[in-house]
């Protein structure tokens, strides 16, 4: 759970910061990662973290443990010519966290909030969570619903995909069903997210505070390319696994 | 020029824990046209092992002193020597380390045994500093005595101590009574919660902070510990000495609303042992806890501390009607032994409020059932601590990688991923700022985001109204005069020393500091007599009247004022040229009528000490305040200041230096023109940092003469751990500096000679602090340089140009003198893993990179089939369990990356020796580990 994104950041920084002083201002411009706050949030044990654990490291722990608290994690990710960065809080599901929650999608410009497909109870909380997060979130978020365990389709699903899909689409969320085991739709979900925020407005409004932005630049190992996205099945992040 | 108690050189002064003695030698009084106090504390022992963290370390080279051996302090004693005193000690006499019903379930089974081990450790373990001790050799070993005497007598289970027994009217039900450290198993959330604990990764916790503490003000006991996450195994006078600072301690309904203030305070037994002595705490956590500290046997935390913790509090009163009184009071504190308020405050102030307010909510949720234990508090602390432990460790002058630069580091906590810069040594001044971000750990944030600054010098803040002061209050600091800093408020009153301290970096103020100080604090009676001036120089934050009283001894006041409206400054010079600009006068909070501080008058005679008869005149440097810009830029350190700024300073010491006038009207006229508050600090300081630097550079280029010899000219066949230094003379140092005069490099004129200033800086603390950072910097270059020669050159064929006799020219005399040096090579790696395998329990050498170290000699082919060897080399020697304290000299532990090399590269070292030799070393090695 910790998240200690240094050492890839260093590595990645360090790449860009050649690449940047070359390029012209307009591409400078694009290079610069947008920092994009995004929360997930569900009920403990749909798998949250390991959700983000194959997104960030592509990678999968059985029996992880539970999250307390939160966790923080970055990555970077490129879609089209936009860098994007990733700052992830994984929170806890445990309802005694719940009154943290307010703090982690203050400010978040994407929630993903995950149910249990093998698990209807699951899905219910999911829908109180959207309730909430568009009741006092910041107005802009772009929520995503995902059904994790879809590995487990076949054996044990709870939840017909079909409710599932009919209430984001009511609720006008991003909808997805993925496996964080197998990686299945992993990628799509962060890729459809990136594609659906306001990034020109935010790199807008980064732009002013961030006159004196460090190296900042193309594609560099241990980023995901969203590009290579919607098709990129069973989420192979270009270079990210790391 | 000055006298002091004559007798002199054998006896070491008494030190204020030594109350026993009924008549104390006189203290040096204060004198007359004198400009500074004497700090004379006692020489020390350099080679007492006592008195070093790490022992093998320590010669400091001498210092020759100016006229009389014992003067100036000591190096060791170059930090203060405030005891706590006997009777403290027999007030509570089980506080040398006794468990006080911490972990009350989790202990249960073995409390006994912590007992013992406690009393058994305590063998030079008193619970004060080691180096940053200022009492003598005599009566550090009383102390020490003292102590084991009475931890060997069976000890019995100290009863709860009234502090911590809230009573049942306590608002928050974070506690069943007896357990008040204890946040877990006291509800119907508890299994979740101890599963909090005990995934808690105590380890990398620590390195950061020790524990919150969270103190109530409790209608029936006072201040009252409530709870400490995770439980710590705190002595009385610490519980005390927290929960007393914790609050306000006079004028408490001015304080209502949310404050935010620091204390510093004598670290106890705990603290000690976890990070001075870099060993376990005698925390007596059940197997299944400790086992998730990573704590083994020996392991330290390559922490920097002086001796000290440091409390960051977030303070709230507020009007509560569910409370009998009728007030909500309390305090939620970060205890931590770093120095570090731009990082604390700023946690303390995300994460108190959120506390609070949890309390409150928890309350109300509970309703009066108070077997429902609150939850959402609990929660939150236990959140904090998970995001701390993720951390990434604190910057550490341990570390061998040196910085030059303020480190940058991006702390994600509750919700918020915030840069942090981090001075690179304890000594650096940081400016708002960063110059060019230099980074080790991780780079700035590509959005670029300003760094809080984690040692600000806030000076235009804190000096707004007064900016002349500043020069004043430079002089005083630098000579290492005891201070008394009187505010309103904690807040107002920490950050003023925090700020003084700051001044003269890179100067290392060598003496005792207390932001923040109350008439309850365990080391009153030591700084506060009312006869004699505190042993070292002593600056002190109060906000009790009280001490105006019992200090009227002290030749130095600063004051500082809340400023009530904007007054146009006298001299009008800075006005007249600001144009339009109007200062807002909003910004100054007209809350507390200006009788509480002293109006600015020169001669103050109410507070003047006018006990001494010989006194000279007493300077009252003062300024009416002005305006201060609009902080339109919210500082980027501690908050928001509450405009509280020095008001004046009372004083008799005559200023060597003039102030720099341009400057000052450079800063007031940026100020009118609403330039960022940060700016004009920056502004401020650069000038302070390069009076400092150049004040301290014919020190440095005198200190730099003295070292023989240069790391990097260091080989295998040349290996030294440490440097030669030679002593310091000062009267050599003196007569350079006379003979320079006239030619002074300073950014501003001299009033006086500067030898004098020179000669009074010699006889500080501030000196000993100086010259033992200088000392220290260059112990961890030749070891850093020792450990890159270790690990870096190729001992194989080294050892075999020695064992051939193929080495040039010297070593011809085959198998007697290489023998010697390869085994005496291979001893020095052989200790260093040793040393530090309890760090690197999981570092494993990679067996390809034997190999590929085979190719060079064909020697080398023992090397992977005699890894053995190496193994029972390393298991001859003393065991791990006693790796000796990482002390700063020299006590730079080597990386990850590092260890592992060692250790192939003591495989290697071992394939290439003959097997003789090797049985030889093993033998000899274990004959080594048992004496």
């Amino acid at each position: 759970m910790a998240a200690r994104p240094s050492a890839r950041d260093a590595a990645a920084s360090l790449n860009n910061s050649a690449t940047s002083a070359g390029g012209d201002a307009q591409n400078a411009a694009n290079l610069k990662p947008i920092q994009v706050k995004l929360v997930l949030l569900g009920e403990a044990a749909v798998g949250k973290s390991s959700l983000v654990l194959r997104f960030v490291n592509n990678e999968f722990q059985e029996n992880k443990e539970p999250t307390i608290g939160a966790a923080f994690l970055t990555q970077k990710c490129k879609l089209d010519d936009k860098i994007i960065k990733y700052e992830i809080w994984d929170t806890a599901g445990q309802e005694r966290f719940h009154s943290l929650a307010p703090m982690y999608y203050r400010n978040a410009q994407a929630a993903v909030v995950v149910y249990d497909i093998t698990k209807p109870a699951s899905l219910d909380k999911a829908k109180s969570w959207v309730k909430e997060l568009q009741r006092q979130a910041n107005p802009n978020i772009v929520i995503a619903l995902v059904g994790n365990k879809l590995d487990l389709e076949a054996t044990a699903r709870g939840v017909p995909r079909e409710e599932a899909q009919a209430y984001a689409t009511e609720a006008g969320l991003l909808f997805s069903e993925a496996s964080a085991k197998t990686g299945d739709n992993v990628m799509d979900v962060f890729t459809e997210i990136a594609k659906k925020i306001p990034l020109d407005q935010l790199l807008a409004s980064r732009g002013r505070a961030g006159g004196a932005a460090s190296g900042s630049g193309a594609a560099a190992g241990g980023r995901v390319d969203l590009n290579a996205g919607p098709g990129g099945r069973n989420a192979q992040p270009g270079g990210c696994a790391c | 020029m000055e006298t002091v108690d004559g007798d002199g050189m054998s006896q070491p002064p008494t030190t204020p824990d030594d109350t026993g003695d009924p008549s104390p030698p006189p203290r040096p009084k204060i004198e007359r046209r004198k400009t500074y106090i004497r700090t004379d504390s006692a020489p020390c022992d350099l080679s007492d092992p006592t008195m070093t963290s790490d022992p093998a370390s320590l010669p400091i080279p001498p210092v020759e002193t100016l006229q009389r051996s014992r003067t100036p302090p000591s190096l060791l004693s170059a930090r203060p020597s405030l005891i706590d005193t006997p009777d403290t000690r027999s007030l509570f006499p089980s506080s040398a380390g006794a468990f006080v019903g911490s972990l009350p379930m989790l202990v249960k089974d073995e409390p006994d045994e912590g007992f013992e081990e406690v009393g058994l450790n305590d063998e030079g373990s008193s619970s004060y500093s080691t180096a940053s001790e200022g009492c003598t050799v005599d009566d550090r070993r009383k102390e020490t005595g003292e102590q084991s005497l009475k931890s060997d007598t069976p000890m019995p289970r100290p009863p709860p101590p009234p502090l911590d027994a809230p009573s049942t009217t306590t608002l928050t039900p974070l506690i069943s009574p007896h357990h008040s450290f204890l946040l877990t198993r006291s509800g119907p959330f508890s299994p979740a919660l101890d599963d909090g604990l005990l995934n808690l990764d105590l380890k990398r916790f620590w390195e950061w902070v020790l524990c919150f503490c969270v103190v109530n003000f409790d209608l029936e006991l006072g201040q009252a510990l409530e709870c400490v996450y995770p439980p710590i195994d705190f002595t009385e006078s610490e519980r005390k000495n927290i929960s007393f600072s914790a609050f306000p301690d006079s004028n408490s309904a001015s304080h209502v609303g949310d404050s935010t203030f620091t204390f510093r305070m004598r670290a106890g037994h705990f603290t000690t042992e976890l990070y001075q002595k870099q060993q376990p705490p005698p925390l007596a956590m059940p197997t299944a806890l400790s086992g998730t500290t990573g704590l083994h046997p020996g392991a330290g935390l390559p922490v920097d501390t002086d001796g000290f913790s440091y409390g960051y509090v977030f303070f709230r009163q507020q009007k509560d009607t569910e409370i009998r009184r009728g007030y909500f009071q309390k305090s939620l504190v970060i205890l931590t032994p770093h120095p570090w308020p731009g990082l604390f405050v700023h946690l303390i102030s995300e994460l108190g409020p959120r506390y609070m307010d949890a309390l409150v909510e928890d309350r109300q949720k509970a309703g009066s059932d108070l077997s429902v234990t609150s939850s959402a508090a609990k929660t939150l602390l236990e959140t904090a601590s998970f995001s701390i432990a993720a951390w990434p460790s604190p910057p550490s002058s341990l570390s061998p990688e040196v910085a030059y630069y303020p480190i940058s580091l991006t702390l994600p906590f509750l919700g918020e991923a915030t840069r942090y810069s981090f001075p690179p040594t304890a000594r650096f001044a940081q400016l708002f700022e960063s110059p060019k971000p230099h980074t080790t750990e991780a780079p700035p944030s590509p959005d670029w985001q300003t760094a809080v600054i984690c040692t600000p010098g806030k000076l235009y803040e804190l000096f707004a109204g007064s900016l002349e002061l500043l020069w004043v209050c430079w002089e005083l600091m630098v000579v290492g005069q005891s201070l008394l800093v009187v505010a309103e408020s904690p807040k107002a009153c920490s950050e003023i020393v925090w700020g003084l301290v700051e001044l003269i970096k890179p100067i290392p103020f060598g003496g005792d500091y207390r932001p923040y100080f109350t008439i309850q604090d365990s080391d009153f009676k030591g700084i506060a007599n009312r006869q004699r001036l505190p042993t070292t120089a002593t600056v002190i934050g109060v906000t009790n009247p009280v001490f105006t009283k019992v200090l009227e001894h002290w030749p130095n006041v600063i004051r500082a004022a809340r400023v009530s409206h904007p007054k146009m400054s006298s001299d009008g010079s800075t006005q007249g040229k600001s144009g339009g600009l109007t200062p807002k006068p909003e910004m100054w909070s007209p809350t507390l009528p200006r009788a509480q501080s002293p109006s600015p008058t020169v001669g103050r005679p109410k507070n003047t000490p006018n006990n001494s008869p010989k006194k000279p005149s007493i300077l009252t440097f003062s300024k009416t305040p002005k305006p201060t810009p609009s902080k339109d830029i919210a500082s980027p350190t501690c908050g928001v200041s509450d405009a509280v700024v020095v008001e004046s300073i009372t004083c008799k010491h005559k200023p060597y230096l003039s102030k720099d006038r341009k400057l000052i009207k450079e800063v007031v006229e940026a100020a009118i023109r609403g330039k960022p508050v940060h700016i004009l600090d920056n502004m401020l300081r650069r000038h302070f940092i390069d009076l400092t630097e150049r004040f301290i550079q014919p020190l440095n280029r005198h200190f730099e003469s003295l070292i023989v010899g240069n790391p990097l000219h260091m080989t295998l066949s040349n290996l030294r751990t440490r440097p030669e230094i030679k002593p310091f003379k000062q009267d050599t140092f003196l007569r350079t500096v006379e003979q320079q005069a006239g030619s002074t490099n300073l950014p501003v004129n001299c009033k006086r000679p500067l030898s004098d200033l020179y000669r009074a800086f010699l006889l500080s603390v501030n000196f000993a602090a100086w010259l033992q950072s200088r000392t220290e910097e260059v112990y961890r270059e030749w070891r850093r340089r020792y450990l890159d020669v270790l690990c870096e050159e190729d001992v194989a064929s080294w050892a075999i140009e020695r064992l051939n006799g193929t080495a040039p020219n010297r070593l011809r005399r085959r198998g007697s003198t290489g023998d010697v040096e390869c085994v005496d090579l291979l001893l020095r790696i052989r200790d260093e893993v040793v040393k530090y395998s309890p760090y690197f329990a999981d570092a494993h050498v990679p067996q390809k990179h034997v190999h590929t170290a085979q190719h060079h000699h064909a020697h080398m082919d023992l090397a992977s089939s005699h890894g053995g060897w190496a193994h029972s080399l390393c298991a001859a020697a003393p065991g791990p369990s006693s790796p000796g304290p990482v002390g700063v000299m020299g006590g730079v532990v080597p990386t990850r990356e590092q260890y592992i090399k060692l250790k192939r590269q003591l495989e290697v070292l071992v394939g290439v020796l003959p097997e003789g030799l090797r049985g030889a070393v093993v033998v000899s090695g274990r004959r080594g580990g048992g004496g």
